[in-house]
């Protein structure tokens, strides 16, 4: 674990390997602290004033009480190519497809009934019925007025 | 084993005024991303994800550079670590809306100095050393020599001993990891770089670098366990 810890202190470490050393948890301690000592090595050996105190500890102990960080997480478009494959996109695209065909069936469906109505009327119903029918119903003038006699 | 390299995949195309475009096109498609920039992308995405672990690799990575930052602008040690905490606990707020546009280290550095920004209005001083600290110098703001730290008689004994005891223990590591650990510390060359000049593969150097360290950090240890428990 620490040589790949070693790689991510240089900045040379790849992707996977990052995955790899966060997968088990309580790890981070371990990390932090071998990256602190390399950090030391690393300051000494180039002359650098070492700092008195590590704060690493204490930001994140204040860091524990914060609330989780999970929500309005901003996918950049290269963790879009990288991340997420075309499959994943299949249940929602069949979804949208059945909902078409379902759609697409029950409009049909309707049209052609109330297009079979029509040809039944104009063809077939002599005009003198149409015309009876139309003076008995609640669209004539004489069913709303009403008289005393 | 190669380094993680990333390729952006951002594409900026410059169109001059007034000639035909076509023929002044400047395409700058696949730039580099530098393979820190990628590694702290991918922690700051397992980060937004919830991996607090993750988060906590950066305040190590950034902590004692923002320290080193805010030392140019506040004087007080105390000071310096309050604002440093707050800066931190102020990104990880906000890490969600981190898009990587810019490095990690820019956005954290830009908090840090508004966070001691605040903290100087706060106490009714004016925040004089900020002025003259602008994004440019931010990007190419490496560490400090300039640590303002109280330097006591008791602090300058153990830091001497700290890089006497560094250096003895490099001095006698065998001469493949020394050389290895000196190339990458004291000269910053990438482990391909090295990998070239040792004439041995990527893997072998890294496991020298990571062999001397391990090597020092051992010496190291029981100098350390006292520091702590003097400081």
């Amino acid at each position: 674990m620490n040589e790949k810890i070693s790689s991510l202190f240089d900045n040379e470490i790849q992707g996977n390997e990052i995955d790899s050393l966060l997968s088990k948890k309580d790890r981070g301690s371990d990390i932090r602290e071998a990256m602190q000592s390399y950090q030391m090595i690393s300051d000494a050996i180039q002359g650098k004033r070492l700092p008195k105190n590590n704060l690493t500890d204490k930001i994140m102990a204040a860091i524990d009480k914060e609330p989780t960080q999970l929500s309005g997480f901003v996918a950049t478009k290269e963790s879009l190519g990288q991340n997420t494959s075309p499959s994943e996109y299949w249940p929602m695209a069949a979804s949208f497809a059945a909902l078409f065909v379902i759609g697409l069936t029950v409009f049909n469906g309707d049209s052609i009934k109330a297009g079979n109505n029509l040809v039944l009327v104009k063809s077939d119903i002599p005009e003198d019925i149409i015309i009876a029918h139309h003076a008995s119903t609640s669209t004539n003038m004489k069913y709303f007025i009403k008289t005393k006699d | 084993m190669n380094s993680l390299k990333v390729v952006s995949k951002s594409t900026e195309v410059y169109n001059a005024p007034n000639v035909n475009s076509e023929a002044v096109q400047i395409n700058m498609e696949a730039r580099p991303i530098s393979p820190e920039r990628a590694i702290d992308q991918k922690l700051v995405e397992k980060a937004q994800k919830g991996d607090k672990q993750a988060f906590g690799i950066l305040v190590e990575k950034y902590q004692l550079k923002l320290n080193r930052l805010i030392s140019r602008m506040v004087r007080d040690q105390s000071e310096i670590e309050d604002i440093v905490q707050d800066s931190f606990i102020k990104a990880y707020r906000a890490i969600n809306n981190f898009r990587g546009d810019s490095a990690f280290y820019t956005w954290l550095y830009r908090i840090g100095i508004n966070t001691a920004k605040n903290h100087l209005v706060s106490l009714g001083r004016r925040p004089k050393a900020m002025d003259a600290v602008d994004i440019e110098e931010i990007e190419n703001f490496q560490d400090a020599q300039d640590l303002r730290s109280v330097e006591t008689p008791e602090t300058t004994m153990m830091n001497n001993q700290i890089t006497a005891t560094v250096n003895n223990a490099a001095e006698g590591l065998p001469d493949e990891l020394k050389q290895a650990f000196k190339l990458r510390e004291m000269d910053g060359h990438s482990y391909e770089e090295i990998a070239e000049m040792m004439g041995c593969p990527i893997g072998t150097v890294r496991s020298r670098i990571f062999r001397a360290r391990d090597a020092i950090a051992e010496k190291l240890k029981p100098l350390i366990e006292e520091t702590n428990k003097r400081w």
